[in-house]
Formats: C-alpha cells, structure tokens, sequence
C-alpha cells in the first residue's frame, strides 16, 4: 500500500494505492464550524442533491444511472467531529478489471456532476424537488424521535449541557424546516462548497497522477481555506452535584445514559489509554460493566461505555427496567470507583491492548477502515499503524489509574418505560 | 477434500464432509489479516413441534435463541469464552434465525487456539437450573428492546396476516411469557436432538491455512455422532395470505403503511432453485427498488416519503416485504393496487439489474465477513455452496424472467396500514 497526501490549495488529496480490493472508494469530508440550524440544511442538501441533477432529472434517472455503472454506490451523510458539522460524500465502484473499461472515470463524472451540477433554475432549486427533499427529511427527524434509543441519547445530552454542540443531533430539527426554502436554501449550498475545509480520499488500484489531474480539472473549488476553530470541543466544567433527570415514556424498556466529561487529556491519553480504560470498564464483553450488571445481576441485555476523543466525555449507556434504576446506578457507580480504586488486573489491559492491536491489524483488510485511519489522522486524533501499535503497548496500569481518577458521572438521564409498552 | 474453482472471483473453496456428516468449508484469503469462523445448526426459531422418533415433543417459543444464549456457559472456575477470546483481542458473538443457528469468532491472531475452543464449547454445553433462570431477565430486556423498534408493531401484524401455521409469524427471541416457561431438560432435547455433526455446519474464511484448520476441526468434531434429526410437526403452510388489509392503532406521527406478497415458488417447477431466487429478487427489484417506475411515481406524487423492500424465502414460499412512510395512506394503497395491474419488466431493466447482482457478487468477494454470511445462506437454502454464481446470473434470459413474472398471483398481499391519528 502507498499513501501520498497532495495539498491542492482549496483541499488535500490523500491517495491510497492498492492492489488489494476489487472496487475503488472515495470518501469526500467537507467540514465547516457547526452551526445548529445548518443542521437540517446538511441533510436537506444531501437529499436534494441525491434526488436528481442538470443531466438527471429524477430519482430513478439516477438510480438507473448508478445500476448502469456497476450499481455503482453514491451516498452522502453527515456527522458532528468535535466544534464541526462533517458532511460526507461518499462512492465505491468496481474497478475497471471488474466491470469495463472506463467504468470508473464514468463513475467520477457522475460523482462530481451530483456535486457540482445541482438541478437548480434562477438561483435556487427546483421547488418539486425541495419539497420531496424536506418530507423525507421530516419523516426521517419524526421517526429517530420515536426511536427511543436515539431519543435518549439526545435528551440526555441536552439535560448534560443544552448550549454545547455535543446536544445537536445530526438529522435535524422540524422546527428550522419552516425558514428553509429553495432559495437560501441553494445559497446555503455555495456557501458550503466555498467554505469548508475539504478532505478527499481515494483508495484503491489507482494511477496517482491520473487521479490528481482528474480533481485538478475536475473538482471546481479554488477558494483557500484555513483552520480557525479547533476541532475538539472545549472541555465541560462538572457540576458539584450529579443531575438526575427523568423523564417518563410509554417504551416498554427504560434508557438509561450516564455522563462524565473529562478534563483535557494529552495526547497519549485521549488516544492510547482512553481506549484500554474504555475496554475495561464497559466497551467489551468481558468489561466489568458487562460481566456485572448483565451476567451477574441480569438487569440488562445492552450495557456498554463509549468515549469520544473530540467531546472530551465518556458516556455508559444501558437498557434496563425501570424498577432496576437505582441498583443499575449503583452497580455503575461501584464499577467506576473499582478501576479508580485499581481493582482490576493486567490480564485485563493485556486484552484491552490486544482488541486496539486487532483494529490496527484489521484497517488493511477494508477500503473503509483505510480512509477512517487517515481521516483520523488527518483531525489529529490518530496516528499511523505504527506509531499507534507502539504506543498502545506502553499503557499501564498507573496510567489507567491516573485516568480513571479523573471520571466521574455528572448526569445520569434516564428514559423511563411504561410495562405495557405502547398504546 | 473437495477443492472448487471460484474462478470469478479468484478464489480456491475447499469442501469436506467427515463421516460423521458435518459439512466443512474452508475459503481462505491469505490478502487479508482477519479469519472469520462460523459453527453453525440448521436450527432455528421455527422448530418448537417436532417428532423424535415416535416421541412427539413442544418446547416454548424463542427455545433455539434461549439455547444460543446458554451455549457459552462455563463450569465455575472456567475460563468464560468472552474473556478467552478477548486475550488474542478477537471477537466473538452468536446469532439466531428463523431456520438456523451460528456461533462465531473474528480475529487478527490465536486462529488455532480460537478455533479449537468455539468447537469444544459448542460441542460440550453446560445448562443448569440457576444459569438458565438467570438469563431470563436478559432476554427479557433484549425483547423489549426489539418490541420498543418503530417498526415492530407494523412488521408484526404484517406477519400475523400473512402466514397461518409457519413460525415466520412470531418472534425469533419469543415473547417474555414464553422464555419464562424455559428450562435446562428442554434446552437439553433441543440440544441432543438438532447439534448433531449431520445437522452441523463450519465455515471458515479469511487468514488461514487449510491443512492445520481441517486437522483441528477433526480432532474437535469426528468423535461426536452422528443422529436422525427430528421431523418438523408445523402444518404445511398454505400458499394465500391470511388477510388482505388491515388497520393497525398506532401513536406514530409518521404514518406507515406494508405489504407482503407470498408467492408459492413450486409452481415455477423448471427453474432450479438459485435461479429462481435470483429471478425474483431481479422482478422484486424492478417492482419495489430505487429504479422502479412505482418508487418514482411515490415519490413524485409525494405519496411516500420513503420506501425500502427485503425478501424471504422458506421451502417453497417467498415472502417479499415493502415498507413505506406516508402520511397518505389510503391514496397509497390505491396506487400500489393500480400499479400491481401493470407490471411489467423491459430488456432493458432486466439486463440493468442481472449487472448489479453480478456487481455485488464481485464486491462481496473482497470482505471475509461478507464471504462467510454468503456461504452460510447458500448452505441453508440449497443446502451446498454455489460455486459459480456469476456465471450462473450471467445465463439467466429475459424471457425467462418474463415468464416467471406472468405466473405470480400479485393479488396474493397482504396490506397493514396505520391509523390516521395525527
């Protein structure tokens, strides 16, 4: 495998030359600072732009379109990176090997004509269009609200700290729908093409160079653009007292989320030891949250911790009987002061260094880790194989107790369920 | 051992069945670090009456998920199969389906030692009265959460109209009452009766050297006997849906509307079987996909706002299933019956879309997961792996898929619309 990173001005190149796959995947990052009521623009834009554009007029032109390209995938999404909205355009094709001579500049075209040719008339899109777009966009908002997962997720970041971004969801709100119109709604749209910070991946057999002066010609952005804002989030002051919020549901299961923010971490901790404390507590099936309140007190089916680097918080996370609450926090509560405490053991980390050494031996196996290796790299949150194998192997126990002193749960929201379920 | 060419995807698929009866199938990718086991039983949520002998035997609903959940239950003082195969930073799971049952491992090292341990583990349960009431509050809460899904209820009643005696129509875990009345004599009879090597399957793929890995799965495997596996009791299932439009009360704000077509596939008597499924998936695609003419006009109408389709099949009923958000949902089951009237599929769409299927052969052929799920699925509906798939899409003609589509009954739906209640 060869990586090479070409700085083009308007965005950076990251080409990944390998023999390895069948098809070629290009992954198209465009980041600007978040912003809560661009939210539901992001996801309208990635709608509209799907639906149809100048040469293709409708959703089954398009379809069509891509099935004829070797059901060539194009998709779009985005997600929230720490202080930024990441918008995500994304392609796989089958290499010309596979499919046809030429199969995948056709693609290409039709990738960057889906970005650049939008169906738009007099400066703004077609109102057919935009009013499919924003019905999809509602029922997709409406729906993630009745799933009680996403839903807690959220209510329980809102109750943690409402005003930070870590509260925005990424589908957006019913409420902005209103204010969005085919107008500003296509200014919206050249303000994000002209603004954003821009990572482009591509990897596969490729020629390198044809591939560059395909963007050169292609990929029509020239604006440059720097990095004003960091992307980590600034980290959360805790509260004195631990907020307990509840709200009741007529779910048949509670949710319940628990939040800790962390204090700034360096650099080591937030990407070495983070992972194996994380393991430990509750992101494997052997972690002390698992092993406890599934297996020995059998209170839940799904319990786990996640932490995110850029957030500056590790989140638990569990799906339990409302008249569980109390023992549930207790159990969590315990387990956390046991690894501040130093009560578990080094076969414990060993395995926690090994799951991070089996992710690392896995990136070469899919085009989809490879890009999310680099693009990591390129938030500065990773580092290379590498670096990153070497660095995973010096995590000891002090350094997880050191970590671990430095958790503790400030809210604790819970979803609470009805027995009967609903209606 | 049986070495097959899969020449279309450069591939080298190794098959071997021990004397015993369990079938091994070995496809490895030495390009890739990761290797994927699965041990698998053609057992699944459907068995809950069946004769052992003479001996007719009923276990609860949700038995062979509940028995899934138990297989990796150790002896005190073991070393629990979550923590063992976490030492070597690999993962492990199992899953449940309708008609089968499989036990996996994932990871970049240990390969041997993993192997040898899921084999063993599988091959020597260990049920007791306290671990088996234990695991009754997981599942309780493992079923909830699926209950608490958007589209549960919708799915469910969809279900209940379209099928009269085949356990399609419930839930793979069971409900809470069922799992209750679970004990470790009925996971034994379960156990005894279908983990036997002839009902048994191992799939391996990714890193790996074939030699070292049937040794193992040998010495793990050729002792255990082979057993005439119980005859299924479940009425034969008829071929019409039960009822044809219903109306579900439900609270959502996005209205829902779905549909099940069952086509009786014994009909269709001189097609072989992967041609046939791939036939209809074609037709179905054509029908309900992102390039339909009725996808387009939904959505153009404004009629749906989304839309997505899967099919099942199981002895000779397909079951296909169309889901779509509405907030028009009278306006929408007028047009789908209209439409129904006029299908049709041009040369054109059909060359289209045997290119996607044979696109997506080719793209699943790079990830080992996606390799293993394939093998598994052939196993379970042919019964033996399919080696030269593309080259079998390839041949498929146009008029012989429009054939097929003539002789579907698409009156044969059932519809479940949500009620108005915004």
């Amino acid at each position: 495998m060869e990586y090479i990173k070409k700085e083009m001005g308007a965005y950076n190149l990251h080409l990944i030359k390998t023999k390895d796959f069948k098809t070629n995947r290009i992954s198209i990052s465009f980041k600007e600072p978040i912003v809560k009521e661009n939210i539901t623009k992001i996801k309208l834009l990635e709608n509209i732009l799907l639906l149809s554009n100048k040469t293709y007029q409708d959703s089954r032109d398009m379809a069509i379109k891509q099935e004829d390209l070797y059901d060539t995938i194009i998709d779009m999404f985005n997600n929230r990176v720490g202080n930024y909205n990441n918008l995500i355009v994304y392609m796989k094709a089958l290499n010309d090997k596979y499919s046809e001579k030429g199969n995948f500049n056709k693609a290409l075209d039709f990738l960057q004509d889906i970005i650049f040719n939008p169906d738009i008339e007099n400066n703004k899109f077609k109102k057919d269009k935009f009013i499919i777009a924003r019905d999809k966009v509602k029922a997709e908002i409406l729906n993630a609200k009745e799933d009680s997962a996403f839903y807690a997720y959220y209510r329980a970041m809102e109750a943690f700290d409402k005003n930070s971004a870590i509260a925005y969801n990424s589908l957006g709100y019913v409420d902005d729908l209103d204010s969005i119109d085919e107008a500003n709604l296509y200014k919206y749209y050249l303000e994000l093409i002209k603004s954003s910070l821009i990572d482009i991946f591509v990897v596969g057999d490729i020629d390198s160079d044809e591939i560059t002066n395909y963007f050169r010609n292609n990929f029509k952005i020239r604006t440059f653009k720097k990095q004003r804002l960091d992307y980590n989030l600034a980290t959360f002051k805790p509260r004195h007292l631990k907020l307990i919020a509840k709200e009741t549901s007529n779910y048949k299961q509670s949710r319940l989320i628990a939040i800790c923010p962390l204090p700034k971490l360096s650099s080591y901790e937030a990407k070495y030891v983070s992972y194996v404390y994380n393991f430990i507590l509750g992101g494997s099936s052997q972690s002390h949250l698992f092993l406890d309140v599934r297996e020995k007190h059998s209170l839940c089916y799904g319990i786990g911790s996640s932490y995110d680097i850029l957030d500056n918080t590790l989140v638990i996370h569990a799906g339990i009987d409302k008249d569980n609450f109390k023992e549930t926090c207790n159990l969590i509560e315990q387990n956390i002061k046991n690894l501040r405490l130093g009560k578990f053991n080094l076969d414990e980390i060993k395995s926690g260094i090994e799951d991070f050494n089996t992710i690392l031996d896995s990136i070469l196996d899919s085009q989809g880790a490879i890009i999310e290796n680099y693009f990591k790299i390129a938030l500065n949150i990773g580092d290379d194989i590498e670096t990153s194998r070497e660095s995973i192997s010096k995590v000891s126990k002090n350094d997880i107790i050191k970590l671990a002193k430095k958790i503790k749960i400030d809210t604790i929201y819970l979803l609470e369920g009805d027995k009967n379920g609903r209606n | 051992m049986e070495e097959i060419n899969l020449k279309d995807i450069d591939a080298k698929l190794y098959k071997e069945t021990l004397d015993n009866g369990l079938t091994i199938y070995l496809l490895p990718n030495n390009k890739r670090s990761n290797y994927y086991i699965t041990y698998g039983v053609r057992f699944g949520s459907l068995y809950t009456n069946f004769k052992d002998g003479k001996e007719e035997i009923k276990v609860p609903l949700g038995i062979a998920h509940f028995l899934e959940h138990k297989m990796f239950e150790v002896k005190e003082g073991e070393k629990k199969p979550f923590e063992f195969f976490a030492e070597s930073g690999s993962i492990t799971n199992a899953f449940t389906y309708y008609d089968h049952t499989w036990y996996m491992v994932m990871g970049t090292k240990k390969f041997k030692e993993n192997l040898h341990y899921l084999l063993n583990k599988i091959n020597n349960p260990y049920f007791t009265e306290e671990n088996v009431n234990k695991e009754k509050g997981i599942i309780a809460e493992e079923i909830k959460r699926s209950q608490d899904r958007i589209t549960y209820k919708l799915t469910r009643a969809l279900k209940e109209n379209t099928y009269y005696y085949d356990k399609h129509k419930d839930d793979i875990a069971g409900d809470i009452k069922d799992i209750k009345k679970i004990n470790p004599v009925q996971l034994h009879i379960c156990y005894n009766c279908y983990y036997v090597p002839n009902n048994m399957f191992v799939v391996i793929t990714g890193n790996f050297k074939v030699e070292e890995t049937l040794d193992i799965i040998k010495e793990e495997c050729s002792s255990r006997k082979e057993r005439t596996v119980p005859k299924d009791l479940t009425k034969e299932e008829p071929f019409e849906v039960v009822k044809k439009e219903d109306t579900l009360k439900d609270n959502s704000k996005v209205g829902k509307v779905g549909l099940t077509l069952k086509i009786d596939t014994s009909i269709f008597k001189n097609i072989d079987k992967v041609s046939l499924q791939i036939y209809l998936s074609i037709i179905m695609d054509n029908i309900l996909g992102y390039s339909s003419l009725l996808a387009n006009y939904l959505i153009k109408k404004q009629l749906a706002s989304n839309m997505n389709f899967y099919g099942s099949r199981y002895k000779n009923i397909a079951v296909y299933y169309g889901f779509f958000y509405t907030d028009k949902e009278d306006l929408l089951i007028e047009e789908i019956k209209n439409k129904s009237l006029d299908i049709n599929i041009t040369k054109e769409d059909f060359a289209r879309l045997k290119k996607t299927f044979i696109a997506n052969a080719i793209v699943n052929s790079d990830s080992v997961e996606a390799m293993n799920d394939i093998i598994v699925d052939q196993l379970i509906d042919y019964g033996d792996v399919v080696p030269d798939i593309i080259s079998k899409i390839r041949t498929l003609d146009y008029d012989t898929c429009k054939s097929i589509l003539k002789k579907i009954d698409f009156s044969n739906i059932a519809i479940v619309k949500t009620s108005n209640k915004k």
